[in-house]
């Protein structure tokens, strides 16, 4: 596992950052226009840009939440070789 | 309904019995708990490989799979692995000899991998009992153990 | 419509402008999150981080570009609810004065019709006539206001249109939303070569937010031209290091790219790894309220639609939650293998393939294809039981197949534990058929000279047949199939399935399970041991094999096709060997 230069520690420490900024861009929310306008061409307009508010929000989330999983993933690869070693030290 | 759906229906209740009488167990129904079911399998498991004296690695962690398609319960694979230049035949013989004597209904079988020799392998099993496997090669060894089936499912073991 | 110069609230449109402002404020939340997470991961280092580095560093640009849009919307917002609220306030003078100047005009009218008929009189004076002549004057003087405040409504209509186009093009305009709103119109009007290129070329959070038309397109390319495309993109490149369009493109587009033919595996993977797991999030978050939704509901009727919906709310959940636990699970190998989600893709049921072993450097690769009943909350047996397979290969020569736990069709239910008979019609293995061959397709576009096999058991081997007879251009090396449910008699014989071997096995099944499969087949299917031209796997040293399933059932003594120390599993490890 020559790759794999890091610490548990420090693995689960971005992966607690990478899950908190997940969990804020999953719940960050978009109003929705209403009526505020009384003008139905401004109504849309504001629909047109909050989909597409929306579609770069989630990839925010998206991302961070690929990220995360990444973090996870290799946090668990620690997992792996502890049992490794502890199989070829003491046995089961 | 025409004949074929009677048919039909027929062999659905046939297989169904079937299929709930097996996996209810010979044992009436009670499933023995992991812990039980797995320690089975290492005491097997450690008897087979104190037969022949090689290079063991330590009994490694199973592998939790499932006892039947569709069925419930959990049941432990372990897999005990050398790399190591054998005398593929003759290993199998000891095995296979090893398990009869123990009660177990041994099958072998061989397959020739052209340039990599001729791989045997042989499936023995017993009621209620541990099942063992192996696959024998001029390359190395391979030792399955399966526990008898437990209570639970694989799903409780994944992370 | 006219614009109306009153309609509107422009306390409503402020507020939407801070409920912007505070959406910045969550923007600016999460990003600092993901800074805590580059600042802590600082002591990470070595080819395990570089992934993590290239995508990192694409959140932060792609937040302070989405806040400084959220800037301009704002902007727009306000300009807009002050211009609202002036027009109002001047709408409301305007209709103030034209009230004030109607009751005058009907008093004047009055007074007017009055002061006539005094001055018509006979004892009529000059201060009548004068009378007259000032209520004249008076009356002109009214109708002229009148049709100045009508100029001025007039005006302030048109002042009210003009906010508006103004806040309507405002909101749209490429400040905003990144791309100019007609945008969408002018990538479907570019030939494949431009739209491929302004695609790779657009910030992933604007990729993100374009219309399904794009996906939709890139997904119709073929795989040559998407190949050309990726690799003009920086190069094939690696999980850990791929250039930022690649990067983009994964994570803007993940449903379109982790099932495209022609991208390279390690990209699927990250994608469709993307995608599952948002969808899995969400499944969880749907059974919790369905779960609910069920302890709530009052009545039979009401209980019963509820129970269904947490029904099928469990087993969505429960199949993405086994499909994300390939990533992770064990597996009795000799030596490890990568794992990559080589496709993904949502619906009902949701649909995927899970590989163990890398399909980009692997030497051989071979679909493992189930039968009936299966679906993603079967992916972590299947794997275990293609890993039989590939343990066998790896003591042998050291090295394996990549097996793909293939589990992209809606496959018939299983008809012993359900009654349902799709199993015997050809339905299921048509429409399966077709993904399974684009599949199989996407590895022979990238991996052009790869080994590649196909394992197949039960109503598989239907499926299978079929994809394979469809097309010549798979090479399939090796078709093997388990306890075949039946060919259709389209595919007359292994020749027509155009594989270079083929292979079948037919245990003596105990409750004769494939045996019954194709004996009330409709239409009729064939099996394969018998007079099809394929090479029949032995399933027994001795009468090994006994029973319909991959792996058996401790409890008795039966035993399963991919069992291990088995006849038929040295047989299929020796037909998938690379």
């Amino acid at each position: 596992m020559a790759d794999l230069e890091v610490s548990w520690s420090t693995l689960e420490a971005v992966h607690g950052a990478l899950d908190k900024a997940t969990g804020t861009f999953t719940g960050a929310s978009l109003p929705t226009e209403g009526g505020a306008s009384g003008a139905e061409d401004v109504a849309q307009a504001f629909a047109t840009f909050r989909t597409a508010q929306q579609r770069s929000d989630e990839w925010l989330a998206d991302t961070s939440r690929t990220l995360r999983e990444y973090a996870k993933d290799t946090k668990s690869l620690f997992a792996d070789a502890d049992d490794d070693l502890a199989g070829k030290a003491g046995g089961k | 309904m025409n004949s074929l759906s009677k048919t039909l229906l027929g062999f659905v209740a046939v297989v169904g019995l079937l299929t709930t009488a097996t996996a209810c167990g010979s044992n009436g129904g009670d499933e023995m708990q992991p812990d039980e079911a797995k320690q089975n399998a290492v005491a097997f498991l450690r008897e087979t490989m104190d037969h022949e004296p090689l290079a063991w690695p330590e009994v490694p962690d199973p592998v939790a799979t499932r006892c039947a398609d569709g069925g419930d319960g959990v049941r432990f694979q372990y897999l005990v692995t050398i790399d190591q230049k054998t005398d593929p035949k003759e290993l199998a013989t000891s095995f296979e000899e090893f398990w009869r004597a123990k009660g177990l209904d041994v099958q072998p079988s061989q397959e020739d991998f052209g340039k990599y020799g001729v791989a045997y392998s042989a499936t023995a099993r017993a009621d209620g009992k541990p099942w063992g496997s192996f696959q024998f090669s001029e390359r190395g060894i391979s030792l399955y153990v399966d526990s008898p089936c437990a209570e639970g499912s694989p799903d409780d073991y994944e992370d | 419509m006219a614009a109306d110069p009153l309609a509107g609230d422009p306390g409503a449109i402020t507020r939407l402008s801070s409920a912007l402002a505070d959406h910045q404020d969550d923007i600016r939340t999460g990003t600092h999150h993901v800074a805590s997470a580059l600042h802590d991961a600082d002591g990470w280092e070595g080819a395990s981080k570089d992934r993590f580095t290239t995508t990192v560093g694409t959140i932060a640009p792609a937040a302070q570009r989405i806040i400084s849009r959220l800037d301009a919307a704002i902007d727009v917002l306000d300009t807009y609810a002050e211009a609202v609220r002036q027009i109002q306030d001047e709408a409301e003078r305007i209709q103030a004065a034209q009230l004030t100047n109607a009751v005058g005009s009907i008093a004047n009218a009055v007074s007017l019709g009055s002061a006539q008929s005094t001055a018509a009189g006979s004892d009529a004076t000059e201060a009548d006539d004068r009378r007259v002549d000032r209520l004249q004057t008076d009356a002109d003087d009214l109708a002229a206001a009148a049709k100045r405040l009508d100029a001025e409504w007039d005006a302030l209509v048109e002042r009210r249109a003009a906010a508006d186009r103004t806040a309507a093009a405002g909101l749209t305009d490429s400040e905003v939303l990144g791309v100019a709103v007609g945008y969408a119109g002018a990538l479907a009007a570019m030939s494949d070569a431009d739209f491929l290129r302004a695609v790779a070329g657009m910030p992933p959070e604007v990729l993100a937010a374009q219309d399904q038309a794009v996906a939709d397109r890139i997904a119709g390319m073929p795989p040559e031209v998407v190949q050309a495309w990726w690799d003009g993109l920086g190069g094939r490149g690696t999980a850990g290091e791929h250039s930022a369009a690649q990067d983009a493109l994964i994570t803007a587009l993940p449903a379109v790219i982790g099932n495209l033919n022609g991208v390279p595996y390690w990209a699927r993977d990250q994608a469709n790894r993307l995608s599952a797991q948002r969808a899995y999030e969400q499944a969880a978050e749907a059974l919790v309220a369905a779960q609910e939704t069920y302890g709530k509901a009052v009545g039979r009727a009401a209980q019963a639609v509820a129970q269904r919906a947490l029904i099928a709310a469990q087993e969505r959940y429960n199949q993405l939650n086994n499909f994300l636990a390939g990533v992770r699970t064990d597996l009795n190998l000799r030596y490890p293998l990568p794992r990559q989600m080589v496709a993904f893709r949502d619906g009902e049921p949701p649909l995927g393939a899970f590989s163990v072993g890398d399909l980009d450097s692997a030497s051989s690769v071979t679909f493992l294809v189930p039968g009936m009943g299966s679906s993603l909350a079967d992916t972590t047996q299947y794997m275990r039981t293609g890993s039989t397979v590939q343990q066998s290969q790896q003591q042998m020569s050291g090295d394996a197949s990549a097996y793909v736990t293939w589990l992209g069709y809606e496959a018939p239910p299983d008809f012993v534990a359900t009654g349902d008979t799709a199993v015997f019609h050809e339905d299921s293995a048509r429409a399966g058929a077709s993904t399974l061959a684009a599949d199989l397709a996407g590895v022979r576009a990238t991996r052009p000279d790869v080994q590649l096999n196909v394992v197949a058991h039960s109503y598989g081997s239907t499926t299978a047949a079929i994809a394979l007879a469809d097309d010549a251009a798979l090479r399939i090396h090796s078709f093997v199939t388990l306890g075949s449910a039946g060919i259709p008699s389209f595919v007359p014989d292994a020749a027509a399935t155009h594989a270079a071997h083929m292979y079948a096995a037919q245990a003596d099944e105990k409750w004769g399970i494939a045996a019954f499969g194709r004996t009330f087949s409709d239409p009729h299917r064939a099996d394969p041991t018998q007079g099809f031209g394929a090479t029949e796997l032995q399933t027994d040293g001795s009468n090994t094999v006994n029973v319909h399933d991959l792996a058996a059932d401790p409890e008795s003594r039966n035993v399963g096709y991919l069992d291990s120390g088995t006849k038929t599993l040295l047989g299929t490890a020796k037909a998938t060997m690379p």
